[in-house]
């Protein structure tokens, strides 16, 4: 599928892929736990993030993708069932097998793809029509930033001190 | 660095327990409040005052300054309504409430506004609520002000906020100083995270303490699940405790009596427990008519400093659009958001190369808000409260027409400011925004931009309504003494009785009322024994 026939596709063909995507779920119950050294996150969010993560991202020298996903699934822990399972239809739709190619017009696992590959799809979900994808772009887009600007490490390249330093110094105290 | 308030008050005798420790209660109350914020702190404090026992039940735990380490991921995930990632239904608004000791007034931004006179008039006449009169306030407003030291901010605003002042000077548009409740201020800028010295007089420092101190007992880290009703009255309350880490509940559930229960958990959850739990509702109204104030923004880019990130969150506002417009769209206030890099970073639009060069800029850039008062107009009925299918309450609410031609003139009045207060550069926060640099071609960019669900980046702090008042029962849930209009001995005190957004931050609002109702239920219950009512 090309990008002008991803384009084409309807909010109905949407709403049929998302059905799917409950079947994928299903289909995938053999990895609907967590990986290991998480609380939420399962394999396919974590390859899916992986991979997405830089990209999001962009070229922040301190970057660390352990850090980054760690931080993303503590944020997960705290929301709630209704969130974490939108998080969940999402990266299934978007790495099972069946769905992956149609809805993101990611033929090749995640794993594999180039950083241009992952930010043609990021794009595509940006300017779609489709609203799911543009959710879809927005959910992963605030995620990420936001998991990743939470982290100490972030901080020092955006030019934010932190906290100021003299309360840590009086708390300690 | 505190005098712990809490570690005191427990070795005075306060009455506080921790549901994930025990559930059982000896306490034989007068009054169940649920919820702990600006409602049910407020009644609670005059309950036990007037010699009422009264317990209050609170989902959230109990965190205090030396918990608050100006850290914006644990606050979101230990304080936050579903971690900070709350959203309407559809995913098109994102909805930042509180869920801690506190509710909301220990994580908001200060700003103390009384409830305007053009909301009041509109609630008199649309709703018949004869009493929202600000002489008949006034009193009310003035006891709560003085209580929490509500004043305008008298220090310099940070320069955030000064871009408003400066913009709107130069315009020769409003803007005035927001009052803020806070004693002792340290100006540091993480009103959002909990105040870490104590200074933001929220509920947490204020009327909790004076009900725990007249012998209130409070019982955290446990969700009502249902109330029990018969007939015209309510019996008591089912609850259960929450897992150690407030994930979700767990153990027995334990059944709650009290001859009086007051409803406080905020719109969304006070109308959400009500449909959990069957209530009466022969006009089908409960959960209708709630409101987000929604909220657009703008994101400047300055040649100086702004460090958004420090200082007062808010002191200064603008309110040269807030009036009450006679067509379909509404009119809304303008104020800025504090610039902690988590939020802001989701806020900045685009990813990779293009948003770490916007991150780099967090420091020069200034965050506008438009916040636009929903439920002014007969064709705005705000959104519905429903329930999941695993009970949690969401809000449907529908993004019509009169909100977006809202959010394009929002969009154009705040980049209008910023210019004028000498932006480099102004981007709508949208999912297609890009930086301009003049009115002209922001003017021109903005043409060019869908507005529509997921695109323009929607957000509320103000959720109101879904309760409403009204003199009938076929317009609202309770009366107008917050009374339920089928359960006698129900009340609901916190912002989701108001039929209407505020039209201005609303913390003040909830505090004045719920002590105005407050107060005349004391009066009326005569003697201390609500099983005499």
């Amino acid at each position: 599928m090309n990008r002008r026939s991803f384009l084409k596709l309807s909010f109905g063909a949407a709403l049929l892929l998302a059905t799917i995507g409950g079947s994928a779920r299903f289909l995938h119950r053999a990895r609907r736990h967590p990986a290991e050294g998480y609380d939420v996150l399962r394999d396919q969010d974590v390859i899916f993030f992986s991979a997405l993560f830089p990209a999001v991202i962009g070229p922040h020298p301190q970057f660390q993708l352990s850090l980054a996903l760690r931080s993303l699934d503590r944020m997960l822990l705290a929301s709630s069932p209704a969130m974490r399972k939108e998080v969940f239809n999402l990266a299934d739709l978007a790495t099972f097998a069946i769905t992956r190619g149609p809805v993101t017009g990611v033929w090749r696992g995640w794993q594999h793809l180039q950083d241009d590959q992952i930010r043609a799809f990021l794009k595509r979900w940006q300017h779609s029509r489709v609203g799911l994808y543009r959710q879809g772009y927005q959910g992963i887009c605030q995620l990420c930033q936001m998991a990743w600007y939470g982290v100490p490490q972030a901080w020092h390249n955006i030019g934010y001190p932190g906290p100021p330093e003299f309360l840590t110094r009086l708390r300690e105290s | 660095m505190n005098n712990d308030l809490y570690a005191a008050g427990i070795a005075r005798g306060w009455n506080l327990v921790d549901a994930r420790e025990t559930l059982a209660t000896t306490y034989n109350p007068d009054v169940i409040i649920i919820g702990s914020g600006a409602g049910g702190a407020t009644a609670a404090a005059a309950l036990a005052k007037a010699g009422f026992r009264v317990l209050i039940l609170e989902e959230g735990s109990l965190k205090t300054a030396n918990d608050f380490h100006n850290d914006e991921l644990k606050a979101y995930a230990e304080l936050y309504q579903e971690g900070a990632l709350r959203t309407s239904k559809d995913g098109g608004i994102s909805i930042l409430q509180g869920r801690t000791v506190g509710g909301t007034t220990t994580v908001n931004w200060t700003s103390s506004f009384r409830t305007p006179n053009s909301t009041l008039a509109y609630w008199r006449e649309q709703f018949g609520i004869a009493t929202a009169q600000s002489e008949h306030l006034k009193p009310y407003f003035e006891r709560v002000e003085q209580r929490l030291n509500i004043e305008r901010w008298a220090a310099s605003p940070n320069a955030n906020n000064a871009v408003i002042q400066r913009g709107c000077e130069q315009l020769g548009w409003h803007w005035d100083v927001i009052p803020r409740n806070v004693q002792g201020c340290w100006n540091l800028g993480y009103c959002g995270t909990g105040c870490p010295t104590n200074a933001k007089q929220s509920m947490l420092v204020t009327h909790i303490p004076e009900a725990l101190e007249h012998g209130a007992q409070l019982i955290h880290s446990v969700r009502v699940q249902q109330l029990t009703w018969a007939n015209d009255q309510v019996t008591g309350v089912i609850c259960q405790a929450m897992d150690a880490h407030l994930h979700h509940t767990r153990g027995e559930l334990m059944h709650l009596q009290a001859p009086l229960v007051i409803l406080a958990g905020g719109a969304i959850n006070s109308p959400g427990l009500l449909l959990r739990s069957q209530t009466p509702d022969p006009h089908r109204t409960t959960g209708k008519r709630t409101f987000l104030h929604p909220v657009c923004m703008n994101m400047a880019v300055f040649d100086e400093t702004i460090d958004g990130f420090y200082g007062a969150p808010q002191s200064i506002y603008s309110d040269a659009f807030n009036d009450i417009p006679s067509t379909a769209e509404m009119g809304f206030k303008i104020e800025v958001a504090p610039m902690q890099p988590s939020i802001v970073s989701a806020l900045m639009g685009e990813f990779g190369d293009q948003h770490y060069q916007r991150m780099q800029q967090l420091a020069q850039s200034n965050l506008m808000l438009a916040l636009m008062r929903d439920g002014f107009h007969g064709d705005d009925h705000g959104g519905r409260v429903e329930l999941r299918a695993n009970g949690d309450a969401v809000v449907d609410y529908p993004l019509g027409e009169a909100l977006w031609n809202t959010c394009k003139k929002a969009f154009m009045a705040m980049a209008r400011i910023q210019f004028a207060a000498g932006a480099r550069s102004v981007m709508p926060v949208h999912a297609l925004g890009k930086a301009c640099t003049s009115i002209a071609a922001y003017q021109a960019h903005l043409e060019t931009l869908p507005m529509r669900i997921f695109d323009v980046r929607l957000s509320s702090a103000h959720v109101m309504g879904g309760c409403g008042m009204s003199e009938t029962p076929e317009q609202g849930v309770v009366n107008l003494s917050g009374q339920h209009h089928q359960l006698r001995n129900l009340y609901v005190f916190d912002g989701s009785i108001f039929p209407s957004s505020i039209g201005a931050n609303p913390q003040l609002s909830i505090y004045a009322w719920t002590l105005k109702l407050t107060e005349e239920l004391i009066a009326r219950l005569g003697s201390h024994d609500p099983r005499a009512q």
